[in-house]
Order: structure tokens, then sequence, then C-alpha cells
């Protein structure tokens, strides 16, 4: 492994992640870095990010502090932290039930309808002042058109 | 195209690139209001040359902050433009190959040129990226992306990260 992949890796300790999420609905082996989970979701380390795994990648999304709205994109944050990874296999499950195809022009992305709340989106108005919303769906990316990895997940308005 | 306009389009690539950043620029404007003035204005002059609606969808976790993508778009076909946070950057895609893995834009079935699409993003303060020169190998700045296997400057202004 690359060095640089390494460092990336070594910013995120995999273990206290699982122990702050507490569901123990995410397996791994271990040292392979790879977590899945019940709809067999695969959550990997990727050094294409900043947070190094795709875990961490997705729970920037469950506090406000993982990110903030622009005048061009909101900032979608789950309500519950501890059920992020149920929900998104909940969206999933949706998904493969209802065969809904994923967005034309993005086809690794995915707008999952939840029939209820499950997160907030932070936006900005006109006058560029922060604003909220109710966000009743999921929006899933995987890796690879076709793929169960998980690139990222968060709530959106729709 | 030409090898001098490869390069002047791999320069502004290598003009955006950050050897840190991966979702936003480090002088990344969050309250851009002339950014967004300029799509709205660039998406009613787009839709009368095509004729057709678009509509923009934002999207996080992402080098671009979103698409413009026609109404009536279907998997087979479809016209999106996608906007980078880098550099005004912008491109244009009408299908996705599952076996090469990749986007295309079949101009033939358009109803503009390339030229007139990189000159109407002009006149709108964005700059048109050719697909030719996007799926060349990353070859910039930032030292956990480079060298990478199937990573292109694509992937680095246009993609999910």
């Amino acid at each position: 492994m690359a060095d640089a992949a390494k460092a990336n890796i070594d910013k995120v300790d995999l273990n206290d992640m699982v122990d702050w999420l507490g569901t123990g609905r995410l397996t791994t082996n271990t040292g392979s870095g790879v977590f899945e989970s019940a709809e067999g979701l695969r959550y990997a380390t990727d050094i294409h990010v900043a947070e190094g795994h795709r875990i961490a990648h997705v729970l920037k999304h469950t506090s406000n502090a993982g990110g903030a709205p622009t005048l061009n994109n909101p900032f979608g944050v789950f309500d519950s932290p501890a059920e992020t990874f149920d929900l998104i296999d909940e969206a999933w499950s949706i998904r493969v039930r209802d065969n809904l195809p994923s967005n034309p022009g993005d086809p690794v992305a995915f707008e999952i309808p939840m029939g209820r709340r499950v997160g907030t989106e932070r936006y900005l108005d006109s006058n560029g002042v922060e604003q909220t919303r109710a966000a009743e769906h999921i929006k899933v990316v995987l890796m690879n058109q076709g793929d169960t990895a998980i690139r990222t997940a968060y709530p959106v308005y729709r | 195209m030409k090898e001098h306009e490869r390069k002047q389009y791999l320069d502004l690539l290598r003009k955006y690139d950050d050897y840190n950043c991966f979702e936003f620029p480090k002088d990344f404007d969050r309250y851009d209001r002339s950014q967004l003035e300029d799509r709205k204005s660039f998406t009613l002059a787009f839709e009368k040359l095509t004729n057709l609606s678009f509509k923009f969808t934002p999207v996080q976790d992402a080098s671009h902050y979103g698409s413009l993508v026609n109404k009536d778009a279907n998997h087979s076909f479809f016209i999106s433009l996608r906007f980078s946070s880098f550099g005004r950057l912008v491109a244009l895609t009408t299908r996705y190959s599952s076996e090469d893995r990749r986007f295309f834009a079949d101009f033939q079935r358009l109803p503009f040129t390339e030229n007139e699409i990189a000159n109407l993003l002009g006149q709108h303060n964005f700059r048109y990226v050719p697909l030719d020169v996007l799926y060349l190998p990353y070859d910039g700045v930032n030292t956990n992306l480079k060298n990478l296997y199937d990573y292109y400057w694509w992937n680095r202004y246009f993609d999910y990260i």
C-alpha cells in the first residue's frame, strides 16, 4: 500500500467508530478494513477521501460540524447518528424492492424516498441566510455502477 | 483535437488543482452569488438553444456541486452538464457506458456543436472542458490521487469523492 494511503487510513480509528455507532450491525473481517451491512452494502478504506474510510465519510453527515451549505448546494444531516447505517440499509432495501433506477446522467446515484423524515437539509436562501428543511429522501452513491460498495450517503430534500 | 488545444486544456486543469483539497478549493466562497446567477442565466440561454427544459440538481460529497440535466432524460441518452467546484469548469455528457466505465458526449445527437456549448458557457463565465481531456490520467499535484489506477481528471473535478 502506498504511504499516502496508509497515512490516511491511520487517521481513522475504526474500532472507535464501531464502538460509537453501537449498533453492532456492521461486521468486518479483522484487518480487512471493509465493513459490511446486513443488506450487503460495503464500506471500505479509500484514499480518495480525506477521512480515509467510507464510514467516516458518511459520518460527516451525522453532525452539523461535518459540513456547511453553500449558495449552490445544501448539506444533509441525519437525525440519528446511531441509526444512520440502518437507515441507509433500509433505503437500499426499498431501492431493491421497488427496482428504483439511478438518476439520469448519474448512474451511481439513487435518491430513495423514505416516506418519513430521516434528517435535515441545511441550505442557504437567496439572501445567503442558512435555513433548514426536513429531508425525506436518502441519496445513496455507489463506488461503481452495479456495485454494492458505498461511496457516500446522505439525507436530501426533494 | 490538436495537440496545442489539449495542452491548453490540461494547463487549465492543472491551474485549479490543489495538493490537499478534494471537494472544494481552499479559497472556495460558499456565498458566491455570481456563480449562482451565472448558472441561472446560462440555463435560460441553454434552454433557448436546445428548446428543451432542464433541471439543476445539487450534489454533496463531490468535486462538482451539481448537474443540469434535461427533464425528459433517460438512461440511454441524456444531456447533462456538471458544474465543478473548481475553476468554474463544466463538462457535458450524454451517455454512460458500463462496459467502459466512463461517460461519453455524442455531439452528433445534439442540437448544438461542441464549439457552440463552449462559447455559450464562456459567455456566462464558465469554462467548458471536453471529455477527451478529462479522461486523461490525473497527473496533478494531489499526491493522494496521483498514480492511482483508473483515476482521471474527470474524477478530480467532476465526480463524487
